[in-house]
């Protein structure tokens, strides 16, 4: 199986609560507010510079965070380094993908394999990320560096999911893509939304991503402003017009 | 005689290329250039020199520990010395290294003096003659371990997870730790690998050359050489621009005079810069 399956409960999987980050002098997030529940699919959508990576980064402990406090499984995370956090089955599709460009495509999933899943079960799970992506079988031996822009990211998110992450975080992978690779990664999210796999989805894509999510948060400076289930922010006209007026970002 | 001084030349240029192949190791997995790399070699040669010579312990005994104390060495330097400067200013990383080179070397310089020591050769026997030309046994067994010493590392880096967790940490730290690599302690292995790697190049120049506490630095220099002519960052680079230095080295010293060993080396490394900057291999990350 690809994924640990996960059971909607009482306590959130991730939660996010009031949540500052300094950079400095200055203050990047100021009360950022969020959870996710085991299966859901939830999105947090927000501007250029609204505090979304900055978010991922503070619940991964790659940032320091001024205040408030994040659990995961009802944990606190504070003091766990990030490599921990993967451990435990936070799987991360990074900004900008940051594919291991000098190695081949087989190797950056086995890579995002090799901490996580025992050696056994990962040619398994490899074959189902195949399934998923057949353009990375056909592309196994290529040096990830070659691949386009629409591949790498599906080979980052392929690489993920080679942990079988409890929790998939993936900030904004449809940035940068053509069109046609836009649609192809949302087909792909709401595949693995089938999956029941916990999903948090870091998007400009407002639009896109409210279609496929169960709930949502928008962040604007570095605060929580409106939360919901998604189908009610598509019709909720503080959203319509800021961030659904122009999908094409 | 070429083919004589050449042979001789690529054993020198053996160890040159082991140690300059640690260097790059160390700068593709921390962005750390440790000017100290030089002083584990050092290192390897006075604890052989100690075990062997002053204490009399068998060479299968011997080799070993003198590879594993240096190792032992980069590794606690890791974790002392280099971990609070990584990912900090680039003059304050190479700071921190140059310090530890001087005080590295002036310690072995007040335990050791300023003198130099000869080490018996780790083979016995006579020259051996291949294809007429003359190659003392002892070359051979620099030339050999360096072919077995080149393609155990490749394995180790292909096929095992350490090799695989070094690879990530090279290519992008931050992203490495998304895959639940632990990078610190991969940081750290690979200063002990790095500085294992240059006391193998100690045992096998230990007897080649006479060993004293003063050859950090001109050894340091020659890596660094040799891997800027290969391409900064490429282990292939580093291993031929290695060669290529023992080579000239060895040449120059011959039929020019060995006082212009050091000229003609700078002389190819300026040369190399002018025709091709980026080096024999260029390396991308
Ligand atoms: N390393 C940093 N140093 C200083 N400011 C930063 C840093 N990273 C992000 N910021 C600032 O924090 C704010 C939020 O950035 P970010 O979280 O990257 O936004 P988003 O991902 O929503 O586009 C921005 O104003 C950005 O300039
Ligand atoms: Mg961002």
């Amino acid at each position: 199986m690809l994924l640990e399956s996960t059971n909607i409960s009482g306590t959130p999987l991730l939660d996010v609560h009031d949540l500052a980050v300094n950079f400095g002098g200055i203050r990047a997030l100021k009360n950022v507010h969020l959870e996710v529940k085991g299966g859901e699919f939830v999105a947090l959508i927000g501007a250029n510079g609204a505090g979304k990576t900055t978010t991922l980064k503070a619940i991964l402990n790659a940032v320091t965070k001024a205040s408030g406090e994040i659990r995961y499984r009802g944990q606190p995370t504070t003091g766990i380094p990030t490599h921990h956090l993967v451990r435990m089955g936070i799987g991360v599709v990074p900004e900008g993908r940051r594919v291991f460009a000098a190695s081949s495509v087989v190797e950056n999933l086995e890579l995002g394999a090799l901490e996580r899943t025992p050696k056994g079960e990962a040619s398994a799970i490899m074959a189902s990320v195949f399934d998923l992506f057949p353009v990375l079988k056909e592309r196994r031996g290529q040096m990830a560096g070659s691949l386009s822009g629409g591949e790498q990211q599906m080979l980052a998110m392929g690489r993920a999911l080679m942990g079988r992450p409890e929790l998939l975080l993936l900030d904004e992978p449809s940035m940068g893509l053509a069109p046609k690779f836009v649609d192809r990664i949302f087909e792909i999210l709401s595949d693995l939304r089938k999956t029941k796999t916990t999903i948090l989805l870091i998007e400009q894509n407002a639009l896109m991503s409210l279609e496929i999510a169960d709930k949502a948060f928008v962040i604007e400076q570095g605060r929580t402003v409106l939360s919901g289930r998604a189908s009610d922010l598509i019709d909720d006209p503080k959203v319509a017009g800021a961030y659904l007026g122009r999908p094409e970002e | 005689m070429f083919f004589q001084l050449a042979t001789s030349g690529i054993a020198t240029g053996c160890a040159y290329a082991l140690i300059a192949l640690g260097f790059v190791m160390i700068w593709n997995t921390a962005s750390v250039v440790n000017f100290a790399q030089g002083e584990f070699v050092v290192i390897a040669m006075f604890v052989a020199l100690t075990c062997h010579v002053t204490l009399g312990w068998p060479l299968w005994l011997v080799l070993p520990i003198a590879v594993l104390i240096p190792a032992l060495v980069g590794y606690a330097t890791e974790r002392v010395v280099i971990r609070p400067v990584i990912g900090a200013a680039e003059m304050t990383v190479v700071t921190v290294t140059i310090g530890l080179q001087i005080v590295l070397s002036d310690a072995a310089k007040i335990i050791y003096g300023g003198q130099p020591y000869s080490f018996p050769p780790l083979i016995e026997g006579r020259p051996l003659s291949i294809l007429g030309i003359v190659v003392p046994r002892q070359s051979l067994v620099v030339i050999a371990s360096m072919v077995v010493l080149a393609v155990g590392l490749h394995f180790l880096s292909q096929k095992t997870s350490f090799g695989k967790r070094l690879r990530a940490v090279s290519q992008d730290r931050e992203t490495a730790k998304l895959m639940g690599i632990d990078v610190n302690r991969t940081i750290a292995e690979g200063f002990a690998l790095s500085a294992g790697i240059a006391g193998v190049a100690g045992v096998l120049l230990a007897p080649i050359i006479y060993v004293s506490a003063g050859l950090g630095l001109p050894l340091l220099i020659k890596s660094f050489i040799a891997a800027i002519i290969g391409g900064f960052g490429s282990y292939i680079g580093a291993l031929i621009g290695g060669l290529l230095i023992g080579v000239l080295d060895n040449l120059v010293g011959f039929y020019i005079s060995s006082h212009y060993r050091e000229v003609f080396t700078f002389l190819v490394l300026i040369l190399v810069l002018l025709v091709r900057p980026q080096g024999l291999f260029p390396h991308h990350r």
